[in-house]
């Protein structure tokens, strides 16, 4: 324990020997100089009165003196004088007995006022900091380990100087903070307490803010607003006897109305603030208060602790207590005391000390960052602790409802959130939103781990659940011997613990190899082909690269990346380690031979075959060797880089039958002039049974490159958003939110000149999209590639199809709608705008036989957006023609409209401009509906741009409707299939995106686009 | 509870792995190419000086120090530093006086932190504690345990030990794999005699010992603080047990020690999880199931049987009802059939470490009261050994440390929100 103490530097009381002698000595006699006098009340007059229900001046008429004294508290309160360099100095004797008895820190009292200067508020001068720092240095010269902490009732930017540079107060109150709790609970929203958090400045590392829900005098109310006051008044002040000064004098408990979970919110919020969390006496027992006593005697009652005489305060007479204990039945001492609770558990002081304990292990909470998350539900403070060695996620209900809130924690991707209290593991984090329920009052405290340190460990070196082999690559006791081990013990534990294994909310049934070959004899890698049953559903197929790792290259791999590990093996002499073959080059390289030889190589039951491309050779280059590197963007599949000329997709989950991707990329590589993709360099299949090959591996050149396109756009739209934010074009002349666009209106040139390059960018990936398209639709023998007419009964089926699915998405639409909750209200109009629409707009997809009518289907990309192009030397590359991953092999070959693709585009336009809206008015919501049309302007000019260039290239062709009027209608037909596509997906993923596809469908529901 | 000496064998964890000739040869060639470097051996309790003296002449001869200089420390009232040859130095400290009765842990610690302080004078670029009974003084376990310091980076090398299957069971079923679970440590000795330290490991380890905290001395747990590399150097001998401790002193020393160290390092061990490596071969203690048929277990059930009579409101405050009913299953267990699961025994150690650090009751009376479940332990490790032919000791209790690698959360979960409602 260590003991601080209250030094009163400011004032002394009237009775003092210092005053009493001052008042009889003669003006500038030494000891008239203690204090301050003068011959008017008319001095200082700028300096405001702080107990405003007692005192009218600061100034009291002394008839000994003759003279007016100052005060800035009660009249009995005399000011020292501290441009006498004797006080400074009697100060500093007073400090060093205290210090000298053992004290180890020091409260200075009301310190801003040590100093009065006409002409100022007499507050925070400069002639006070000179004061404070002198006397930290006595501090600081004569002892160690000791401490000030500074009183001072000011805005934090005015607390700041108190702690000057390290060399003034190692610790200052935050006074403003404690009443914007109160505020933030009372009113249910978070932003009192961000507000004051953004207008704390950064103090110096060896300082530190004391914060606190209530300590002795008042809730003080004088860092808020007129309005923010009279709030609080009314809110926590019902009966005038608890007001006082500016202020309320309440205990934390009664102002709560005695809740538990108030007051357990309101500490959690006090334990987990970056500061040393300060606690009043009585508090952590929920002590109540008595507002018929005078002054601030109502919080200072005697402290409670137990239910003997006097509450065991003191063993005097009742009577003669200088404050009466509290005895009513609710607070009284019977019922509220420390003895008591001490024997309870479930008693508040042992909630209060398990959170104290809690607290106390990490030290990230008193000295980490603070960052606030911005939750849409403002009823949800959020906000991340953060220091080199811990990461805490709190999230706090302010309401006295339970509520939803969804986070952004894309940031901490892979985490897993660890409830603090109870250690309790919640879902790991992913990039996809997450979702937490808080009961009413609730809280958690997260501590975000990295994934669970069970990857990658070892079994048992008993030999019960560890994999013994004969030699180094023993694959025969792998997969054969042992095989049970890996099968029923190893996988499961492994595969829903990589990124790629896509049926993590599945439940594994059982996981059999059902083939597996080294890929050379003797090799340290082996394939395994896997059998994933669930207990619900399709089983899956999955491929596993292995390898057995032994020694340094064991631990390097264990210490780097210990989600690699599958478990450990046993070899004479040795032990090791059975892993993913991916995180090691060897693999990489193996695969690459695999692929420029060509042929076949046996594995138990089917065989792999490498094929080359005809133009490989020339993508490899002549290098020796191409060191493989392993892509960080581990999706559903692993890339590898060979040094800067290629890289290798491999497949996770294999299909059997043609892979799309594969199938385009080798077409158009190998039997068309059209170069805009990444270059075709071969592949591995795999065939068993005589069954269709799956694709295992595919080799693609690697295009160097800016970026993909849609981080691009947004970069572009950054700067777009920022020029509109500056701009002066007359918000009036702006297009209202459901008028259609007119493309010669002022705005609209404005916007496109706003929109700069990425226009030009627009109009290049217009084109290349046609040729694409015009590529794919060349006349050939090859089956799978041969444009076909559109029939009638086609059109027909695929219309059902359209409706049906959009049928579907609206149904999903009215069920959500309860759910979507009063924090999106603007997304619930919007929702139940479509709703209503429903009929007209699923009448649309009935245009699509007249409109397709002629019109060609041919093989197309699938699932074209801008994140599957890439930005290359000012012109665009597209990628990954596996079509949408959700879809069946045989709906992804299918040939469909090249309107697809165009449809896709344009929507992918159409969430670039709100993305990027999103992020730029992030800080700034309130500029949202400012910007908002100017993001219409910037997506209707890149679309027309777009829209202009491909059907230029596409003219003469017969791929689209030539005819204006059905290429409209045939585009508005899939955008509005897109856009509902998109709505389900947003309603099931993402629901704080579900404007961007509302407003596109009601867009459609009104006329056309090009 | 050890025995002595056999042939040295390398084993290194953590830092490196493979091949041990290897390792030794490349062990040597690293250190010949060192320059000079300050090495500081202390022997932590009264030895024989002349045995001391022909023992030092023999390291100066052997030329294996790998041309580091080796100040040795010894319990005496020499004042002067002898100088034994141009490589090594004797000097002589006085042998702290340990308070009447105490423990020969205690005193050991006291021996130790007076050997710090000297070392730290010494400036020394590695310190190496070594057992009074000088088996370990010898120059290749010496460089066995300083090399790693000097050459490879570790801040902290452990000695392992030979022993039979049955040897050091408080270390092997408490000390060890809490050590492990808690620190991410795998030390098999945790108290271990003779141990090396980096400069900055040594001198944390100084001040561990002016803390008051334990009155023995864990230098795992302090190189864990420093987040040292951790190195384990198998010597392949064994000291003479303890003479005349009881097992219940023994128990209420070591893991009352373990168990303020828990409360000292809370913020450290709750930070830390389950360490991932590779398992180690098994080489030193051998198939088991001929010496347990000499051990009677009737005399430990029957203790057990007895704390579940006699100790149950004592238990009662410190186990959860879950453990307690299972105790009391297995006191109904017919002694042949007597076994007690891991995850039992776990939960045991971690709730006693719980109300160590809650004051449930007398610390003195609480550890008093794990001696019956200890010896209940015992019994059922034992018939384990009995009922298993192919049973080997190291393989099991490399078990049980994974079951306090497992039942850490449990541990965490209790420590933070130590609520009596729990199952």
């Amino acid at each position: 324990m260590q003991v601080m103490v209250e030094l009163v530097i400011n004032h002394t009381s009237d009775q003092h020997p210092w005053f009493q002698a001052a008042r009889s000595a003669p003006p500038g006699s030494p000891e008239r100089e203690m204090y301050v006098w003068s011959d008017t009340d008319a001095l200082y007059k700028d300096a405001r009165i702080i107990f405003t229900d007692t005192e009218k001046s600061n100034w009291t008429w002394d008839p000994v003196a003759n003279a007016y004294y100052w005060h800035r508290f009660f009249s009995h309160q005399p000011d020292l004088n501290f441009d006498n360099p004797r006080v400074v100095q009697e100060v500093i004797d007073i400090m060093r007995f205290w210090l000298d008895m053992g004290v180890d820190g020091l409260r200075m009292d009301a310190i801003p006022y040590l100093i009065e200067r006409d002409g100022t508020n007499c507050e925070n001068l400069p002639e006070t900091h000179a004061a404070i720092k002198a006397i930290r240095k006595a501090i600081d010269d004569g002892y160690e380990g000791r401490l000030i902490l500074a009183e001072a009732n000011q805005w934090p930017e005015d607390v700041r100087p108190y702690f000057g540079d390290g060399d003034e107060c190692h610790m200052a109150f935050h006074f403003p903070l404690m009443p914007r709790i109160y505020m933030a609970l009372r009113q249910e929203d978070r932003l009192p307490i961000t507000d004051i958090m953004a207008q704390t400045p950064d103090i110096p590392e060896s300082c530190q803010w004391g914060i606190f829900l209530r300590n002795h005098d008042e809730l003080t109310l004088e860092m808020v607003s007129d309005e923010e006051r009279d709030y609080m008044y009314l809110a926590y002040s019902a009966d005038p006897r608890m007001r006082i000064n500016i202020g309320i004098r309440r205990r934390l408990a009664p102002l709560l109305d005695n809740n538990r979970r108030r007051i357990e919110l309101l500490n959690s919020l006090l334990f987990s603030f970056p500061g040393t969390p300060i606690l009043y006496y009585g508090d952590e027992i929920g002590m109540g208060d008595n507002i018929y006593l005078g002054d601030r005697n109502g919080v200072r009652t005697p402290m409670q602790w137990s239910g003997d005489r006097n509450a065991g305060f003191s063993r005097a007479v009742p009577a003669k207590l200088f404050s009466p204990v509290i005895m009513d039945p609710v607070w009284g001492y019977e019922a509220i005391n420390v003895e008591a609770q001490q024997s309870d558990p479930s008693s508040l002081l042992s909630w209060m000390r398990n959170m104290i304990s809690l607290r106390k292990l990490f030290q990230v909470f008193g000295r980490g960052t603070l960052r606030f998350l911005h939750p849409e539900n403002r009823k949800v403070l959020a906000y991340v602790r953060e220091d080199e060695q811990s990461t805490i996620l709190c999230v706090a209900n302010l309401s006295r409802f339970a509520q939803p809130v969804t986070l952004d924690l894309a940031e901490f991707e892979g985490m897993t959130p660890v409830e603090m209290l109870g250690y309790v593991e919640f879902p790991a984090i992913t990039k996809a939103p997450y979702h937490v329920t808080l009961t009413s009052y609730g809280f958690f405290w997260l501590e975000l781990q990295p994934a669970p340190a069970r990857n990658g460990r070892e079994e048992a070196p008993d030999g019960a659940a560890q994999l013994s082999l004969r030699h180094d690559h023993d694959w025969e006791s792998v997969f054969a011997a042992s095989g049970r081990v890996l099968e029923e013990r190893l996988l499961p534990d492994y595969l829903p613990r990589q990124r790629w294994f896509g049926a993590k909310s599945r439940t594994i049934a059982s996981t059999v190899v059902t083939d597996w070959g080294p890929l050379s004899p003797g090799s340290s890698i082996a394939l395994a082909v896997l059998e994933i049953q669930y207990t619900e559903g399709e089983p899956d197929v999955y491929l596993l690269p292995l390898t057995l790792l032994f020694g340094e290259a064991a631990t390097a791999l264990r210490d780097s990346s210990p989600t690699a590990v599958l478990g450990s093996v046993l070899a004479p002499g040795k032990s090791g380690l059975l892993a993913d073959a991916m995180y090691t080059e060897e693999a990489g390289t193996a695969l690459l031979e695999v692929i420029a030889h060509g042929g076949e190589l046996p594995m138990r039951k089917g065989a792999l075959r490498g094929t080359p491309s005809s133009i490989f050779a020339g993508l490899r280059g002549e290098a020796a060797t191409l060191p493989p590197r392993r892509s960080s963007a581990e999706q559903s599949n692993t890339s590898l880089f060979f040094g800067d000329r290629l890289i290798m997709k491999l497949f996770r989950r294999i299909q059997f039958g043609p892979n799309p991707d594969v199938e385009i990329g080798r077409y158009l590589t190998e039997t068309s002039d059209y170069r805009n993709i990444a270059p075709f360099g071969g592949s591995i299949d795999y065939t068993v049974n005589g069954e269709e090959p799956a694709t295992l591996a595919m080799l693609q050149g690697l295009v160097a490159n800016e970026g993909d396109g849609w981080q691009w756009t947004l970069e572009e739209l950054d700067r777009y958003y920022e020029g509109a934010r500056a701009s002066q074009f007359p918000p009036a002349q702006l297009p209202k939110a459901d008028a259609p666009i007119v493309s010669a209106s002022p705005a609209m040139v404005h916007a496109r000149d706003a929109a700069g390059i990425y226009l030009d960018a627009a109009c290049t990936l217009g084109r290349r999209t046609a040729e694409m398209h015009l590529a794919l639709a060349q006349p050939t023998d090859n089956a799978a590639f041969g444009p076909e007419p559109m029939s009638v009964d086609d059109l027909r089926m695929l219309e059902k199809g359209l409706v049906a699915h959009g049928s579907h998405a609206f149904d999903v639409l009215r069920s959500s709608l309860a759910r979507l909750g009063d924090a999106t209200e603007n997304t619930v109009e919007l929702a139940g705008l479509v709703l209503s629409r429903r009929r007209a707009i699923l009448n649309k997809f009935s245009a699509l036989p007249s409109a397709g009518a002629g019109a060609l289907r041919t093989r197309v990309h699938g699932d074209y957006h801008l994140g599957q192009t890439l930005r290359a030397k000012g012109d665009f590359v597209l990628l990954d023609f596996e079509g949408e991953p959700a879809r069946s092999l045989a709906e992804r070959r299918a040939k469909q409209s090249p309107m697809k693709d165009v449809a896709g585009m344009l929507r992918s336009f159409s969430y670039a401009a709100y993305a990027a809206l999103a992020r730029s008015t992030q800080r700034r919501p309130q500029d949202y509906d400012q910007l908002e049309p100017w993001a219409r302007l910037w997506e209707a000019a890149v679309a027309g741009e777009f829209l202009d260039s491909y059907r230029r290239t596409t003219a003469g062709s017969s791929i689209v409707p030539a005819n204006q009027a059905d290429f409209s209608q045939l585009l508005d037909v899939y955008l509005l299939d897109k856009a509902l596509y998109e709505l389900v997906y947003e309603l099931n993923n993402r629901p704080a995106w579900l404007r961007i596809p509302l407003g596109g469908i009601l867009q459609l529901s009104r006329g056309p686009v090009a | 509870m050890s025995k002595i000496d056999t042939e040295p064998v390398v084993r290194e964890r953590e830092l490196v792995g493979g091949n041990g000739e290897e390792l030794e040869a490349q062990h040597s060639a690293r250190a010949a190419a060192q320059p000079a470097s300050a090495l500081f051996a202390g022997i932590s309790g009264a030895v024989d000086a002349e045995q001391l003296r022909a023992r030092a002449a023999t390291l100066e001869g052997s030329g294996m120090l790998g041309g580091a200089h080796l100040t040795l420390a010894y319990p005496g009232a020499d004042t002067e530093r002898v100088t034994i040859g141009p490589g090594v130095d004797l000097l002589s400290y006085p042998l702290p006086s340990g308070e009447g009765g105490a423990s020969p842990w205690v005193q050991t610690a006291a021996a130790e932190g007076a050997l710090l302080a000297l070392s730290a004078e010494s400036q020394a670029q590695a310190t190496v504690v070594l057992h009074p009974d000088l088996a370990a003084l010898s120059p290749s376990m010496l460089m066995q345990l300083a090399r790693p310091i000097l050459t490879e980076g570790a801040g902290l090398v452990m000695a392992g030990y030979t022993q039979g299957p049955f040897d050091s069971l408080v270390t092997h079923s408490i000390l060890a794999p809490l050590t492990r679970a808690l620190y991410g440590k795998r030390v098999r000795y945790p108290l271990a005699p003779d141990f090396a330290l980096a400069p900055r490991v040594a001198a944390r380890l100084a001040m561990s010992a002016h803390s008051g905290v334990s009155p023995v001395l864990w230098p795992t747990t302090v190189a864990a603080g420093l987040d040292a590399v951790v190195v384990e150097a198998e010597l392949g001998l064994q000291h003479p047990a303890p003479p005349g401790v009881d097992l219940s002193a023994a128990i209420t020393q070591l893991a009352g020690s373990a168990f303020a160290e828990m409360e000292a390092h809370a913020p450290l061990w709750q930070r830390i999880r389950p360490a991932v490596q590779a398992p180690t071969p098994l080489t030193s203690r051998g198939p088991a199931a001929t010496e347990a048929h000499s051990i009677d277990t009737g005399p430990m059930i029957n203790s057990f049987l007895l704390g579940s009579r006699s100790l149950q409101d004592v238990w009662g405050m410190v186990l959860p009802p879950v453990s307690l009913l299972d105790l009391k299953r297995l006191a109904l267990l017919a002694p042949d059939k007597f076994r007690m699961p891991d995850e039992l025994w776990v939960r045991i150690i971690y709730d006693f470490a719980l109300s160590y650090r809650l004051r449930t009751i007398n610390r003195t009376h609480l550890l008093g009261a794990l001696t019956p479940l200890y010896l209940g332990w015992v019994a059922s490790f034992v018939n384990e050994a009995k009922a298993d032919p192919a049973f080997i000791a190291e393989a099991r209790t490399e078990r049980l440390a994974r079951a306090f690698e497992d039942g850490k959360p449990y541990l965490v979960r209790r420590w933070r929100w130590p609520d009596r409602f729990n199952p």
